[in-house]
């Protein structure tokens, strides 16, 4: 019983390991013998050795039964992984002699599950006080918006055009354009925050890629080549979709400051249709890869980090999926991955 | 000439708003009057006909549908705009339900919002327009079967 139980199971005297059950070898990677030698004090993560291997010592050495003690610590495997486990240990009469019985439970998946709430949480905050900071930001833009409007109007009649100087033209532009990127910084926050299902359509994805593309503007030392494949019509958001595809190509392009070529390809794989956008630019670390999809994390001056957390909502509420490859100093690939069937989220338009 | 220019009420807490936007409406020769508030509002479209109310929907004294359905109820031809900050499907479903003829999102580019403006007053005019011929349709019938029976 105690050997097919779903808990790791261990006793152990004298600091030595004398008895492990199939669950606990499958958790920690040793053979039966060779956890049969370890002293159990291998297997604690250095945070907790120190405290549990006291524990130990005490309950071999008490005399009563003590209760039940659970710790939550990280078990150190063969390889070096470190597991998050429930550890409860109490002191059973063995042979005579007294010993440790250890149950050690493996939290992986619990870990996992409260990690993924407190990101939840996390972002609902920030959703909660996108949407704040957000309203409070309109109204100041929309008297600057106006004001400039009628300022631009005015002008020409108070002042006979060749006393307008070409600098004051140029500064309400200046205002104007600002006024449009703090307009998208909130725009671009509430679409993070928002829950927003997809419309969905009768989609050509080609199509879309061949419309982002005639909007961007590149500068001339970047080339851009499209290898566009038949691909069949998919079900899609096509405004979010081209918010993505605008995102990854505006980022390809970002990322090749001493110029380049940025490739947009796309191809029709079992079940998906792909589009993958293609730098030669600065490429970037692991570390950096890691971290791309957090909200607010960015490697440049300007913008907020919002850009592809957005584009893995859209692209992820299409039942799909994005994925990067990135060499320092070669460039970037972004691929994203949607399936020619949609099974679930979203709406299809037309029908309720 | 002056008198036929269009009149717009604009309902609006933030003063900065409230007035470039009159600003603005002026230089497009329009009549523009303002309301800080949901009671300000309703007296001032009740001692006066305006052609169309620009509604921001989030007042401090009432809800700005509440408003919208008390105008909508009074001055039912008077074109109704709503302005918000808030935007969600579900704002804008209702305001449409409750009678506004649309619904815009602030920021609003102005260029955008004369549009719309001129739009609906273009609407309400073809709407007059018409009551006005179904009207002298209706006379017409009217006058042919009188001197018919005669």
């Amino acid at each position: 019983m105690v050997e097919e139980a779903g808990d790791g199971v261990a006793i152990a005297q004298t600091e030595k390991i004398v008895f492990a059950n199939k669950r606990l070898v499958e958790i920690v990677g040793y053979s039966r013998d060779e956890l049969i030698r370890l002293p159990f004090e291998n297997l604690l993560d250095e945070k907790h050795h120190k405290y549990v291997k006291e524990r130990f010592e005490q309950i071999l050495r008490a005399e009563a039964v003590a209760a039940a003690e659970c710790f939550e610590i990280e078990v150190i495997t063969k390889t070096s992984e470190r597991v998050p486990v429930e550890l409860c240990i109490t002191r059973i009469p063995s042979q005579g002699r007294p010993a440790v019985l250890a149950i050690i439970r493996d939290i992986r998946e619990r870990k996992r599950l409260e990690e993924e709430s407190l990101k939840l949480e996390k972002l609902a905050t920030i959703g909660e006080l996108a949407t704040m900071v957000g309203h409070d930001l309109r109204n100041p833009l929309q008297s600057i918006e106006n004001a400039t409007y009628y300022l631009n109007n005015e002008l020409p009649h108070i002042l006979p055009s060749i006393l307008i100087s070409q600098k004051a033209i140029e500064m309400l532009q200046v205002i104007n354009d600002s006024v449009n990127y703090a307009d998208k910084i909130i725009r671009d926050l509430h679409d993070f925050s928002a829950t927003k299902k997809p419309t969905l359509q009768k989609t050509d994805i080609n199509a879309i890629v061949k419309e982002t593309l005639s909007q961007i503007e590149a500068p001339e030392n970047v080339e851009l080549i499209t290898e566009l494949s038949h691909l069949p019509e998919i079900k899609a958001d096509k405004d979010m979709i081209k918010r993505v595809f605008l995102n990854l190509a505006t980022n390809g392009i970002q990322a090749m400051e001493k110029g380049g070529t940025l490739k947009v390809s796309t191809k029709k794989t079992k079940g998906f249709v792909e589009v993958s956008f293609k730098d030669t630019g600065t490429g970037m670390s692991k570390e950096n890869m890691k971290k791309l999809f957090t909200p607010f994390f960015t490697t440049r001056a300007k913008g907020m980090g919002m850009g592809l957390p957005i584009c893995k909502k859209f692209v992820e509420s299409h039942d799909g999926s994005i994925e990067v490859e990135s060499t320092e100093q070669k460039g970037t690939t972004f691929t994203v991955k949607l399936p020619t069937k949609q099974d679930n989220g979203g709406e299809t338009s037309g029908k309720k | 000439m002056a008198k036929n220019k269009p009149s717009i009420l604009i309902v609006e807490d933030d003063t900065n708003i409230r007035e470039t936007l009159s600003t603005i409406l002026q230089q497009k020769e329009y009549n523009t009057d303002t309301a800080k508030n949901g009671k300000e509002a309703l007296q001032k479209s009740q001692a006066k006909f305006f052609n169309l109310a620009l509604l921001d929907i989030k007042l401090p004294d009432m809800e700005g549908t509440k408003l919208l359905t008390t105008m909508h109820d009074n001055q039912p031809k008077m074109m109704k705009i709503m302005i918000t900050g808030y935007p969600s499907l579900e704002n804008a479903i209702e305001a449409l339900n409750l009678g506004a003829d649309a619904y815009i999102i602030k920021p609003v580019k102005p260029e955008k919002l004369l549009a719309l403006i001129g739009e609906k007053l273009e609407e309400q005019r073809q709407a007059e327009k018409m009551t006005e011929e179904k009207v002298t349709e209706w006379i017409k019938t009217r006058v042919r079967k009188i001197e018919h029976d005669i």
